[in-house]
């Protein structure tokens, strides 16, 4: 089994990652929550039936880690600084300055409109993203309409 | 940076690959170290009461104190270990649902809960201390006894505002995913 999980981890870390770096600032609050959405995915895998999509189940138990473990407030960052360099994780790829803007203005948005961008970004349908989420698929129309018209004020 | 361009770059986003060595290692540790913290101040918390109840009779005239603030004295100690595991509990399993909003609601019902048990059993062993220490005529002087409740309030406060921050911050999530059947 744990051969089997490896080989799903390895293959679509990227939305781990992506999570990590939307739901926490510093490289290491990344690390730690990386670390505690792998634990909690081990925890849910001998229960996944392949019904929904790995995609659709990794995000689920990921945006719910992120969101439901407790963390210490923190000042918020201003989206418009720039980010040092000795801040960018040294065994990341680098990313480009129009991706670290993204990433900036993600994470500006409060945790729930967070998740729903971010299933919204990955190509979900209203219909996934309800079912994610628990709302109804008008009400995710109705938020991500929302989040969009924020994210174009941050980007703008 | 318009919507398009923006899911563009989400999707094309890479940022940090971890070797099969680093996620070996990582389920190899099976619990994280946040956990192990607080695990190892549980544990210390427990030792610290044990010790505490081992010792008490002998150090603080225990023989000379009614039955009844015994009993109340080890009813609070174990309280206060019980609700220190449940937040232990809460803390290792933070996904309570298949979907969010289901998940948010059970998880601040369960914290808030906790929150409350918690403050109640730290109150209750603060009290059950203090009428110890007080209930032989004599005993104390009346400054040591005040500082010792003033200590116990602050620290009950400080429990308070730590639970509070956590609950509060789940609380504010859930209404969002809520906010449909409030509309």
């Amino acid at each position: 089994m744990e051969q089997a999980f490896l080989d799903m981890i390895d293959e679509h870390q990227q939305i781990i990652h992506k999570v990590c770096h939307i739901y926490r600032d510093t490289k290491e609050d990344q690390e730690d929550l990386f670390q505690d959405i792998v634990l909690q995915l081990l925890k849910a895998y001998p229960d996944f039936r392949e019904e929904s999509k790995v995609s659709t189940w990794m995000y689920r138990i990921a945006l719910n880690t992120a969101i439901a473990i407790y963390r210490k407030n923190k000042v918020p960052l201003d989206f418009k600084a720039t980010i040092p360099e000795s801040l960018h994780p040294a065994d990341s790829t680098p990313v480009s300055e129009n991706q670290e803007r993204m990433f900036q203005a993600l994470r500006s948005l409060n945790q729930a409109e967070k998740a729903i961008i971010t299933l919204y970004l990955e190509d979900f349908s209203y219909r996934e993203i309800a079912t994610i989420t628990g709302i109804s698929e008008n009400y995710v129309g109705v938020r991500i309409n929302r989040i969009k018209q924020k994210l174009k004020k941050i980007l703008n | 940076m318009d919507i398009n361009e923006l899911k563009s770059n989400w999707q094309q986003a890479n940022i940090g690959t971890k070797n099969r060595d680093e996620l070996r290692t990582m389920l190899a540790i099976q619990d994280h170290p946040r956990l192990t913290r607080i695990r190892i101040k549980f544990m210390i918390e427990v030792v610290l009461l044990l010790v505490f109840l081992a010792t008490y009779n002998n150090m603080f005239d225990g023989s000379e104190k009614p039955i009844w603030v015994h009993a109340l004295l080890i009813a609070s100690a174990i309280g206060y270990v019980a609700t220190d595991i449940l937040g232990y509990l809460a803390l290792r399993n933070p996904i309570q649902a298949d979907n969010l909003k289901t998940s948010l609601h059970t998880l601040y019902q369960k914290l808030h809960r906790i929150h409350l048990f918690s403050l109640l059993s730290s109150f209750f062993y603060g009290v059950s201390l203090l009428l110890f220490f007080t209930s032989s005529a004599g005993d104390y002087p009346p400054l040591l006894v005040a500082g010792m409740a003033l200590t116990f309030l602050l620290l009950i406060y400080l429990l308070h505002r730590s639970w509070a921050s956590w609950t509060d911050q789940i609380k504010e999530t859930g209404a969002y995913f809520e906010g449909e059947s409030n509309a």
